[in-house]
């Protein structure tokens, strides 16, 4: 059983109460698909946005738990939001793993308050990264970057982006190296936004990267280092998508709960249904089990025992509860489970990126399944 | 049951998968549902090809077949995309009530102008025992004899803005159970209200309307047959199916583009159809669909012939083919990965209207009770 601190306790209550105020923007921003920087700002103001970055640099100092707490209560009101803080917190994470100590004093303090981004994804490149074929040419003491990234969320928009390239074409993942982009500099720029399915106001997009020269301080470690910076990144942030994908499924099942309070099913209350009443058990159980395995593996992270195996197994059963969950909200809502009337029909469609992102469930079950086969 | 289509069946599958394949633009659908507008020249197309009404006996503009090939057509339609085939196969929604129950007078006022492309006969249900319609229904003059008054009821209808006419499913106390009044568009005391934004189906707005004191003639009302089938069963049974004929054609059509994505990505140096994961996902789908599609094709026939068990094969074909839509686009978007996601793809919005079709008027949880009931009583 894993007990909150008091410090935990009254984070998350406070994280509460901020979730509820701008989950009233939820369905704007579905709409819109605008990125919504007047919660990016409260997440800022209130000192959320800065929670993993050190103390040593005015931060939160919080480690993977408390961060997945905070995701999945504000999950559970806004899955959006939830979606832009982790996005965040995943363009950091290599910097806060790699960073030599002049990236730390240049970067750490901004990211207090400017939004960051991952990028890996290309077009070639989706589960297998070793498909990228954007390149980081070495001139002098600059890197010329060329090439094109997709599906980078929130990339449209954020300051400071941590992007994947190949140093050396011929060596495949080997070959990837890591980069810390910032939006300003000459030769990038942003193409296509996407237009997709959920997590609406934080969208994918296009990162064009037209002999852009990046100075060469800005290369994370080594060259060569990319892919397993991107991996270690990706243990330590899957846990904080399980634990969105958990809110998520809460927050379903809060607004469902209160729906059969007051619903009618074949002319009877809903909640004196039986098969509704099991429906809600079901959801509970996955929940609660989906809940302790993301714990599990976020401690892992914070007692230094990182573990793929459970990071990979977390993201996989909680992000497939989630749409299973939502599923069975929508189940019990009927029509109006389907209706934008109610925030459940957008939350299932929030929680389907959960699926896709950061490496597919499919990818997920290829590294828990070569985990077990040794 | 027949597991071998006939010839004709064959030709109007054919027929009517060349007709979406040509008519049925990816990019119009998308503006479409961007507008929430009725794919209306597709649908006067679909008219003059006798798709619409081909259940509809001749003398009314139809083809003369039955619900069996409606399904056909649904299923193609839906096949090749979700949005215009589902508002299409919804633009006659009140036909099957008529053709069951209609006078040969209401055959021809309501079933022509819609064979024809000029009308959508939509329809709704207005239950008795939702509270704020209680009582709503009583007759005027002399019982029944100059027709129905609805003193007020609310309730939602597909195709509310483009509607000619609405069958209005009305709950009555035994031993009639319903009655249908068909209220036309112009008729004093029909409000059609905003529009419910729904997850999928945004080429079929649905509407809130409000009925207050509408005088429906007596040559609108539609009672129930001497075998005491009545017009709300009927509708219902018949929505079902035509129903699970949708989620079968989206499930079909998300499960081909599945293949054909899985068959040309390629990540490791190979085809990721080459896979065993993905394999295994496809074959799973394909199977669902191969039952379904048998669950479907059997509660039309069924319906045709109309067999005993009839109504309670619709409900079991209605659980089992939404299921399986849902199932096979969620797992479609898997297997497409970030693509699946985009709105400017077809998967996405296939999933949406899957899921919208599956819980809009009856749900799982109805089609569970209705089929206990009827396995529990025989």
């Amino acid at each position: 059983m894993i007990e909150l601190t008091e410090k935990q306790r009254s984070l998350v209550e406070k994280v509460r109460e901020i979730a509820k105020k701008i989950a009233l923007r939820n369905r704007e921003v579905d709409e819109t698909s605008e990125f919504p920087w007047d919660i990016f700002n409260i997440f800022k103001e209130n000192h959320v946005l800065d929670l993993p970055i050190p103390e040593e640099f005015q931060g939160g100092g919080a480690g993977s738990l408390t961060c997945c707490f905070v995701l999945e209560e504000i999950a559970r009101s806004s899955p959006g939001s939830a979606h832009m803080l982790a996005g965040h917190w995943l363009g950091f994470t290599p910097l806060q793993l790699f960073c030599n100590p002049s990236q730390r004093e240049k970067y750490f303090p901004r990211l207090r308050s400017e939004l960051a981004a991952f990028s890996l994804t290309e077009p070639a490149a989706g589960s297998d990264a070793g498909g990228v074929i954007t390149e980081a040419k070495r001139h002098g003491d600059r890197y010329i970057l060329n090439g094109t990234k997709i599906y980078c969320t929130q990339g449209h928009v954020a300051n400071v982006i941590t992007v994947f390239a190949k140093t050396n074409l011929d060596r495949g993942v080997k070959g990837l190296s890591a980069f810390v982009i910032e939006k300003e500099f000459s030769g990038f720029s942003v193409g296509k936004v996407e237009d997709q399915m959920g997590m609406r106001g934080t969208p994918a997009a296009e990162l064009i990267f037209q002999d852009c020269s990046v100075p060469g301080e800005n290369l994370l470690k080594e060259e060569g280092e990319g892919f397993n910076i991107a991996m270690k990144t990706l243990d330590r942030t899957r846990p904080k998508d399980a634990a969105i994908s958990v809110g998520i499924a809460q927050g379903a099942l809060d607004y469902t709960i209160g729906y059969v309070k007051k619903g009618f099913f074949m002319k009877e209350p809903l909640l004196k249904s039986q098969a509704v009443q099991f429906l809600l058990a079901d959801m509970a159980i996955a929940i609660e089990a989906a809940r302790l395995l993301v714990y599990e593996s976020a401690t892992l992270i914070d007692e230094g025992r990182v573990s793929t195996l459970h990071s990979a197994m977390a993201k996989c059963l909680a992000t497939d509860m989630a749409m299973k969950v939502a599923d069975q909200a929508i189940d019990i809502l009927g029509a109006e489970g389907v209706s934008e009337d109610h925030p459940v029909e957008m939350f299932i469609r929030d929680a389907k990126l959960l699926q896709i992102l950061e490496g597919t469930n499919q990818i997920q079950r290829l590294i828990i399944s070569r985990s077990l086969l040794g | 049951m027949p597991f071998e289509l006939t010839d004709t069946q064959r030709d109007i599958q054919k027929a009517a998968r060349e007709f979406a394949e040509k008519e049925f633009d990816l990019d119009l659908a998308l503006e479409l549902e961007k507008e929430g507008r009725f794919p209306k020249s597709i649908f006067e197309k679909a008219c003059q090809l006798g798709f619409i009404g081909i259940d509809y006996p001749e003398p009314y503009g139809g083809q003369a077949f039955g619900l069996f090939e409606n399904v056909l057509v649904i299923e193609e339609f839906t096949r090749k995309d979700s949005g215009i085939g589902i508002s299409l196969s919804l633009a006659d929604m009140g036909s099957g009530i008529i053709l069951k129950h209609g006078d040969e007078g209401q055959k021809k006022k309501f079933l022509i102008p819609v064979a024809r492309g000029n009308a959508i006969l939509t329809a709704a249900t207005l239950e008795s025992t939702h509270k704020k319609n209680e009582g709503s229904i009583v007759p005027y003059g002399e019982a029944y004899k100059d027709g129905c008054l609805i003193k007020r009821g609310e309730t939602r209808v597909i195709h509310g803005s483009s509607a000619s006419a609405i069958a209005v499913l009305c709950e009555r106390p035994d031993p009639e159970k319903s009655i249908c009044l068909i209220v036309e568009r112009d008729c004093k005391g029909l409000n059609v209200l905003g529009l419910k934004k729904m997850m999928g189906m945004k080429l079929s707005s649905i509407h809130e309307i409000v009925l207050d004191h509408v005088k429906v003639p007596k040559d609108h009302v539609i009672h129930g047959d001497h075998e005491g089938v009545d017009p709300l069963t009927t509708y219902h049974h018949v929505h079902r199916i035509k129903t699970s004929a949708q989620a079968l054609g989206i499930a079909q059509g998300a499960f081909e583009q599945a293949m054909k994505h899985a068959k040309e990505r390629e990540q490791f140096g190979k085809k990721i159809v080459q896979f065993q994961g993905i394999q295994f996902m496809l074959a799973e789908l394909y199977t669902l669909i191969e039952a379904a599609r048998g669950l479907v094709y059997r509660a039309a026939y069924d319906y045709d012939v109309g067999a005993k068990e009839a109504e309670r094969i619709s409900s079991v074909a209605r659980l089992f083919a939404a299921d399986v839509a849902v199932r096979t686009t969620t797992d479609s978007i898997q297997i497409h990965g970030g693509v699946g996601l985009m709105r400017e793809y077809s998967i996405e919005r296939m999933f949406r209207d899957a899921r919208t079709i599956q819980n809009l008027e009856e749900t799982n949880l109805t089609q569970k009770a209705l089929i206990a009931g009827k396995i529990i009583l025989s």
